[in-house]
């Protein structure tokens, strides 16, 4: 089949996928070639403006003005709430420990530096504890921004499902 | 003009603004209600449906292009996508049916009535509703109302209208074309 062709049967397929009525497969077929063919596209957006036209003509229905004013302050509170729990606990912790990734390493070179040097003749117990002490110290430590992360996200699951709860008893009680 | 306002609104939300949230709220979230409503009629599930939207506007306002589309049609696409979900997973769990909806029927209730409570105001003379779609012919306006208001796909409407798969995509396509067209009149002509 001629690419033209194939071009004029599928820019038949753009009203529809304007009104969001194709199929899975047609829409695939569709989206594959209008993101490689500026034609479909604009002609695709145009169809998208006259299907919001209709939408925008459509005759207001008025909100409850309390209904209104509840939904507003929820969705304010939900993107409060989004931001400040925004960043995954996990890239917290990452970021902790990309900033005290020099010390760590440091540390680290100095636990094995004291380890080596007690195993020198004669054994030094005492650089060797020294040595592995500052090593499970710097264990200790990264455990703990590990578990400082894992907290934090438990809270924003907490945070979240508080909300949902939240919206769930908005729900139940409306329909009762 | 007041798309350059909304684009306004959108850039600020990307940028974390909830006080551009509100406003985009104030703004449109009567029109979103409008439409879930009318495509779902029933009011509950539409204020579901304005906080889906505009949590989802707050969520992607990054990735709005304003190249591809007026800021209006960004959200209105997206109200009437969540409205579509609930209808066909409501049909799915149970055959739902009740009046299918009709344009005229629409400028019918759009007389300033008590409509369960909920005050019905005129549309703008001026919009596409008022103007192009009386005088789509019968049969196109039909298709696209199935496809538009109850998201019936090309071969749902054929098979309730009784009428061959083609003869409903050219249908729909020709209605769609005037509406395009009519559409660009408007923006030339204002």
């Amino acid at each position: 089949m001629s690419e033209t062709r194939v071009h004029a049967e599928l820019q038949e397929l753009l009203p529809g996928a304007a009104l969001e009525i194709l199929h899975e497969g047609e829409w695939e077929i569709v989206r594959d070639h209008v993101a490689g063919c500026p034609e479909c596209d604009k002609l695709l957006n145009g169809y998208r403006e006259a299907a919001a036209a209709i939408a925008l003509g459509a005759p207001r229905v008025r909100m409850d003005p309390q209904r209104a004013q509840g939904m507003r302050a929820r969705l304010l509170s939900r993107a409060q709430a989004g931001k400040t729990v925004s960043l995954p606990s996990s890239r917290k912790a990452f970021s902790m420990i990309t900033r005290w990734s020099g010390w760590m390493v440091a540390a680290g070179l100095t636990g094995i530096l004291m380890v080596h040097h007690s195993v020198h003749r004669p054994l030094a117990v005492g650089w060797l504890v020294a040595g592995l002490l500052v090593v499970l110290l710097l264990g200790l430590a990264v455990y703990a921004g590990v578990q400082k992360g894992r907290v934090t996200a438990l809270e924003a699951q907490l945070t979240k499902l508080g909300l949902s709860e939240a919206q769930d008893d908005r729900s139940s009680h409306r329909r009762t | 003009m007041d798309d350059d306002n909304d684009r306004a609104l959108l850039r600020r939300m990307a940028a974390g603004d909830e006080a551009a949230l509100s406003t985009l709220y104030d703004l449109w979230s009567e029109r979103v209600h409008s439409i879930a409503y009318w495509i779902l009629k029933d009011p509950d599930e539409a204020d579901d449906v304005v906080e889906e939207t505009f949590w989802q506007a707050w969520r992607t306002a990054g990735r709005y292009d304003r190249e591809r589309s007026a800021a209006s049609t960004w959200l209105m696409v997206m109200a009437r996508s969540r409205a579509l979900d609930r209808l066909r997973s409501r049909r799915r769990r149970t055959d739902w049916s009740s009046a299918p909806l009709t344009l005229s029927r629409l400028r019918d209730e759009a007389e300033p009535v008590d409509h369960s409570g909920r005050q019905l105001e005129l549309a703008d003379e001026k919009s596409l509703l008022a103007s192009v779609l009386p005088s789509l012919p019968a049969d196109q306006r039909a298709a696209l109302e199935m496809a538009y208001f109850e998201g019936l796909t090309h071969g749902e409407i054929a098979q309730r209208t009784s009428q061959p798969l083609g003869t409903v995509k050219t249908r729909i396509r020709l209605a769609m074309q005037k509406l395009r067209q009519a559409l660009g009149q408007v923006e030339e002509g204002s």
